[in-house]
C-alpha cells in the first residue's frame, strides 16, 4: 500500500461516510421538518375554519341567505378531513377533538338556524355554550401546536448535534492522520534512508543500506538506495578488476560473478562472457551456473548463431523473455529462462558478448538493458587494456628474445674463434644465473645478467689469438691489450637498447671490491651487483678450467681463491652463495 | 294683504279636512290592526317569507313570519300569540275541532345524507334500522366505513310527525315506547329544515330527513348533501305528484277564525300567482295533485 492510499484511504472512506451521512441526515431532517410543518399547517387551518364558523355564528352575520350554511358545511367537511389525517399521524392529538368539533358544529348550526327562524330568545344561552366549546377545541389545538413546536425545536437540536458530531469526527480523523499516520508511516521510516544517504554523502561507502519491508514510497526509496549502493559497489569492484594483474579469463570469471550478484536484474544467477578471439567466432571465456550441455554447445559460437551469435553479428543488444524466442541451443531438461545478450564493443567493433539469464517471462526493461550496456562498456575497457598489456608484454619478450638470440649468435661467433672463451662464457653465465636466482632477481634482470655473462669476453675478439693463447707470462703491452677487452665490449653493446644495462655490466666485470680492478678501478657499491656476481663466477670458472696456457687448477683452488679474497676483492654475500652452490648443492658447470 | 289673510285659513282648513277624510279609512285600518303574525312550520317559512314580502308591498300591513315548528304554531294560535299557524302535516282530529284550515299544497320528506356517502338509495327497513341505532356504521349498507350520525327533528316539528308515521319509530321525548321502536337517543335533534340540511352537509356520516323542497333547493345552492331514493323511488315533482314516492304530507294554514287579511293570504296562495310561488319552493299546489 503506498502512502497516497495510507493517507488518502482514511480520508476517502471517511469522506464517503460523511457524504452518505449528510445526505441521509438532510433527507431525514427535511422529512421531519416537512411532516411537522404540514401538521402545523393542518392545525392552523382547522383553527382558522373553526374560527370562521364560530365567528360568523357569534357575530350574527347570518341572513336568510343560505350561502353561509353551505359554506359552513363545506368548511366543516374540510375540518373533518384535516382532523382524520392528523389523528392518523398524531396519537398525541386529543381523542375527543373530533367529537368536540361535531358538538361545536351542531351548536353553531342550531344557533344560526335559530336566527333564521327568528327565535332570538334562546340565543344567549346557546352563545355561551358555543363559546365554551370553541375554547375547548382551541385549547386542544393549542396544546397540540405546542407539541409540534417542541418537535420542531427538537429536530433542530438533533440536526445541530449531528452536524457538530460530524465535524468533531472529521477533526479526529484529521488529527489522527496528522499525528499518527504521517509520523508512523512517513517520518519514522524516512530516518533510515536519510541516515544512509548522509553517510554515503560523507564518503562512507561501507554504510549499511536501510532495510525496509514496507511497500510504500519510503520502502521503494529504501530499496532503491540499497540497489544504488550495491550497483555502485559492484561497478566499483568491476573497475578495480582492471587494475588486477590476473589473466583475462580469471578477470572475466570474477566479472561475471559480480554482475550476477546484482539483485534487481531479475537474473537467475547464471550467465557467461564470450570473447571474440578469432574473427567471426565467439569463445566462452567465463560462465557461471550453465548446464554441461550448454557449456559444451556454446564453448564456441559462430557469429549469427543463436541469440549470442546474432548479438555479436548485429552489435545490438538482444532480449528474449523466454526460450521460445529464437533460442537455437537447447537440450533435454533445459531450465526455462530469458536472456539479455549485450555486445561488448570497443570503438564499434564487437569484441565479445555478455549473456545474462533472466527469470522466464520477464519483459525487456530499458533500465536493466542500459545498465548492462554500461557494464559491457566497462568490460570492453578491461578486456582492451588487458589485451593491450599482454600484447605489449609479448612484444617486449619477443624483442628480448631477439636480443638474446643476437647475443647468443655473437657468443657463437666468439666460440668459432676461441673455443675456450666460448665455453667459459656459457659456464660463467650458468653460475651467474644460479646466484641471481638465489638473490631473488626477477626474470628480466636475471636474463640480462645471463646475456651479459654469455658475451662478457666478446671484447677479446680484438686481441690477437697469439696473445690470448700465449702460454706463459704476458708482457706489459700484451697485458694492456688484454685489459682493453671490457671497454671494447662496452663500445660494442653501447647502442643496444635493453631493459638492463648490459654494456655497463660487462664493462665492470673485472672491477674488484677494493678498487684494484680494471678498467675504472671502481670499488664497493660503485660496482653494479650484476658485475660483482659475474666477477666471482668468472674467477671461479677461470681457475677451475683448462686454459691453453696452463692446466686446470681444480675447483677447490678456485673456491679457495674466492673464499680467501671474500670481502676484499669479492662481494662476500656472493662468495657465500657460490660456495654453497658448488660445495653443498651440487651445482655443476656442465650442460 | 287683508283679503289674502282672510282667504288663507279657509283653504288650509278645507285642504286638511279633505286630506283627513281621504286618508282616514287607511289610517283607521292601520291603527285598528296589529301585524298579521304567522308562526309554525319551518318547512313553510321560506314560502311564507316570500308571500309576506309581496303582501306587504301592496299595503297589506306588516306580516311577521316565525318558525318554531308545526306544534308551536298551533299553540301560538290557540294562545293568541299568532294569527295563523303554518302546519306541514295534516291536522289531527282534535286540532280540527279548534282550528279551521286551508290546504295550500303538498310536500315530500326527503332522506338526505352527506354527499360523500356512496349510498344512493335506501329502503324503509334499513332506514328504520339506521334510526333505531342498530345500524351504526355505513359499512353495513355500503362500501364505506364511517360511523352513522343521526339527525332527527325535535319534538313538535311537523316533519318529525310525518317521519314517525312513515317509519313507525317514535321520538324518545315523553313517549312510552320500547327501545326498538325509538329513534336512537344519540340522534342530534335539530329544529328547522335548514339546520338539518346544514348538519347533514357538514358531518360526513350524517343522515337526516327533511322537506324535499328545502333539500333540493339547498342542494342546488351547493350544500354537500345527497337525496336518497326511498323504496326504489327518487323524489321529484312527478313522483310526488303521482304519489308514488312514499312520504308525502299536506301543507296547511290553520286559524281560529278567518278574517279579511287571512283570507287575502289564503287567496293569494291559492291564486295562480301563489301556486307558482309554491311550485317555485319545490312544493306541489293542491290543484296539481287533484288534476292527477
Amino acid at each position: 500500500m503506498n502512502l497516497r492510499k495510507k493517507i488518502g484511504l482514511p480520508y476517502a472512506l471517511f469522506g464517503l461516510v460523511l457524504l452518505v451521512f449528510f445526505v441521509a441526515n438532510y433527507y431525514f431532517i427535511n422529512y421531519r421538518y416537512a411532516e411537522i410543518v404540514e401538521r402545523k399547517s393542518s392545525v392552523e387551518r382547522i383553527h382558522g375554519n373553526i374560527h370562521m364558523i364560530g365567528e360568523k355564528a357569534a357575530n350574527s352575520i347570518l341572513t336568510s341567505d343560505a350561502g353561509y350554511l353551505v359554506r359552513a358545511a363545506q368548511v366543516s367537511l374540510e375540518v373533518h378531513d384535516l382532523l382524520a389525517a392528523l389523528k392518523e399521524v398524531d396519537s398525541s392529538l386529543s381523542e375527543t377533538i373530533s367529537d368536540d368539533f361535531v358538538d361545536f358544529y351542531v351548536h353553531t348550526i342550531a344557533l344560526s338556524t335559530l336566527f333564521l327562524e327568528g327565535r332570538k330568545q334562546e340565543r344567549a344561552a346557546m352563545l355561551e355554550e358555543l363559546e365554551q366549546l370553541q375554547q375547548r377545541i382551541y385549547g386542544d389545538l393549542h396544546a397540540h401546536m405546542q407539541e409540534l413546536d417542541d418537535g420542531y425545536a427538537a429536530t433542530t437540536r438533533l440536526n445541530n448535534l449531528l452536524i457538530m458530531s460530524t465535524i468533531g469526527a472529521f477533526g479526529f480523523v484529521f488529527i489522527l492522520v496528522l499525528f499518527y499516520v504521517v509520523p508512523r508511516h512517513i517520518l519514522k521510516p524516512l530516518q533510515g534512508p536519510i541516515k544512509f544517504a548522509k553517510e554515503v554523502a560523507r564518503g562512507n561507502l561501507q554504510a549499511i543500506p536501510p532495510s525496509s519491508i514496507s511497500k510504500d514510497e519510503v520502502g521503494t526509496l529504501s530499496t532503491a538506495l540499497g540497489e544504488m549502493h550495491s550497483t555502485y559497489m559492484i561497478t566499483n569492484s568491476l573497475l578495480s578488476l582492471s587494475l588486477e594483474d590476473e589473466p583475462l579469463e580469471v578477470l572475466m570469471k570474477k566479472a561475471i560473478d559480480q554482475i550476477l550478484s546484482i539483485s534487481w536484474l531479475d537474473g537467475q544467477g547464471r550467465g557467461a562472457i564470450f570473447l571474440c578471439e578469432e574473427p567471426g567466432v565467439l569463445t566462452m571465456k567465463a560462465e557461471r551456473g550453465l548446464a554441461e550441455p550448454v557449456k559444451e554447445a556454446c564453448s564456441s559460437i559462430p557469429f549469427g548463431f543463436c541469440i549470442c551469435g546474432r548479438t555479436a553479428l548485429s552489435g545490438e543488444p538482444h532480449h528474449a523473455s523466454d526460450l521460445a524466442e529464437n533460442h537455437e541451443v537447447t537440450h533435454n531438461g533445459i531450465i526455462p529462462h530469458g536472456h539479455y545478450c549485450i555486445p561488448i564493443k570497443s570503438s564499434d567493433k564487437v569484441i565479445g558478448v555478455l549473456n545474462i539469464y533472466t527469470k522466464p517471462g520477464i519483459p525487456r526493461n530499458d533500465r536493466q538493458e542500459s545498465f548492462l550496456t554500461g557494464i559491457a562498456n566497462l568490460l570492453a575497457g578491461i578486456i582492451e587494456r588487458k589485451q593491450t598489456k599482454e600484447a605489449l608484454q609479448k612484444s617486449a619478450e619477443q624483442r628480448a628474445h631477439m636480443v638474446e638470440n643476437a647475443v647468443e649468435a655473437l657468443a657463437s661467433l666468439v666460440e668459432l674463434r676461441d673455443p675456450y672463451t666460448a665455453g667459459h662464457q656459457r659456464r660463467v653465465a650458468k653460475l651467474s644465473l644460479a646466484v641471481a636466482e638465489r638473490l631473488g632477481f626477477d626474470r628480466d634482470r636475471a636474463a640480462a645478467l645471463r646475456l651479459a655473462a654469455l658475451v662478457h669476453d666478446v671484447g677479446k675478439i680484438q686481441i690477437p689469438t697469439e696473445i690470448l693463447n700465449k702460454p706463459g707470462k704476458l708482457n706489459n703491452l700484451e697485458m694492456r691489450l688484454i685489459r682493453e677487452h671490457p671497454t671494447s665490449a662496452r663500445n660494442l653493446f653501447e647502442g643496444v637498447e635493453f631493459a638492463w644495462p648490459l654494456a655497463e655490466i660487462i664493462y665492470q666485470h673485472h672491477e674488484r671490491l677494493d678498487g684494484s680492478g680494471y678498467p675504472q678501478g671502481l670499488s664497493g657499491n660503485e660496482i653494479l651487483l650484476e658485475a660483482r656476481i659475474m666477477a666471482v663466477a668468472d674467477v671461479v670458472e677461470a681457475i677451475s678450467s683448462h686454459r691453453p696456457y696452463r692446466p686446470s687448477l681444480g675447483l677447490e683452488a678456485a673456491l679457495a681463491e674466492i673464499e680467501k679474497n671474500a670481502g676484499r676483492l669479492y662481494d662476500p654475500d656472493i662468495v657465500d652463495i657460490c660456495l654453497k652452490l658448488l660445495r653443498e648443492e651440487g651445482f655443476t658447470f656442465e650442460e | 294683504m287683508i283679503k289674502r289673510v282672510s282667504v288663507f285659513p279657509r283653504i288650509v282648513v278645507l285642504s286638511i279636512t279633505v286630506i283627513l277624510v281621504l286618508c282616514s279609512p287607511s289610517l283607521l285600518a292601520e291603527s285598528a290592526h296589529s301585524p298579521l303574525r304567522v308562526s309554525g312550520s319551518s318547512t313553510l317559512q321560506p314560502l311564507l317569507d316570500r308571500v309576506a314580502g309581496i303582501l306587504e308591498n301592496s299595503s297589506f300591513g306588516l306580516v311577521i313570519i316565525e318558525g318554531g315548528g308545526t306544534t308551536m304554531g298551533i299553540q301560538d294560535v290557540i294562545d293568541g300569540v299568532s294569527d295563523v299557524a303554518a302546519i306541514s302535516r295534516a291536522l289531527h282530529a282534535d286540532e280540527k275541532m279548534i282550528l279551521s284550515n286551508t290546504l295550500i299544497g303538498f310536500d315530500a320528506i326527503a332522506i338526505v345524507v352527506n354527499e360523500r356517502n356512496p349510498l344512493s338509495e335506501i329502503g324503509r327497513a334499513d332506514l328504520v334500522d339506521v334510526y333505531s341505532g342498530s345500524i351504526d356504521n355505513w359499512r353495513l349498507l355500503a362500501d364505506w366505513s364511517c360511523p352513522v350520525v343521526l339527525v332527527t327533528k325535535e319534538e313538535g316539528r311537523g316533519t318529525l310527525a310525518v317521519f314517525e308515521a312513515y317509519s313507525g319509530l317514535y321520538s324518545n321525548k315523553g313517549k312510552d315506547v320500547s327501545a326498538s321502536m325509538m329513534i336512537s337517543p344519540k340522534a342530534i335533534e335539530a329544529g328547522s329544515d335548514l339546520e338539518v340540511v346544514t348538519l347533514v352537509g357538514g358531518i360526513p356520516g350524517a343522515i337526516g330527513y327533511v322537506s324535499y323542497a328545502v333539500a333540493s333547493v339547498m342542494r342546488d345552492k351547493g350544500m354537500p348533501i345527497k337525496i336518497l331514493s326511498l323504496d326504489g323511488i327518487t323524489p321529484s315533482a312527478e313522483t310526488i305528484a303521482d304519489a308514488s314516492y312514499s312520504i308525502l304530507r299536506e301543507l296547511n294554514l290553520a286559524y281560529i277564525e278567518m278574517d279579511a287579511r287571512i283570507a287575502a293570504l289564503v287567496d293569494y296562495l291559492l291564486s295562480s300567482e301563489g301556486r307558482a310561488l309554491i311550485a317555485e319552493q319545490g312544493f306541489l299546489a293542491p290543484s296539481e295533485v287533484d288534476e292527477r
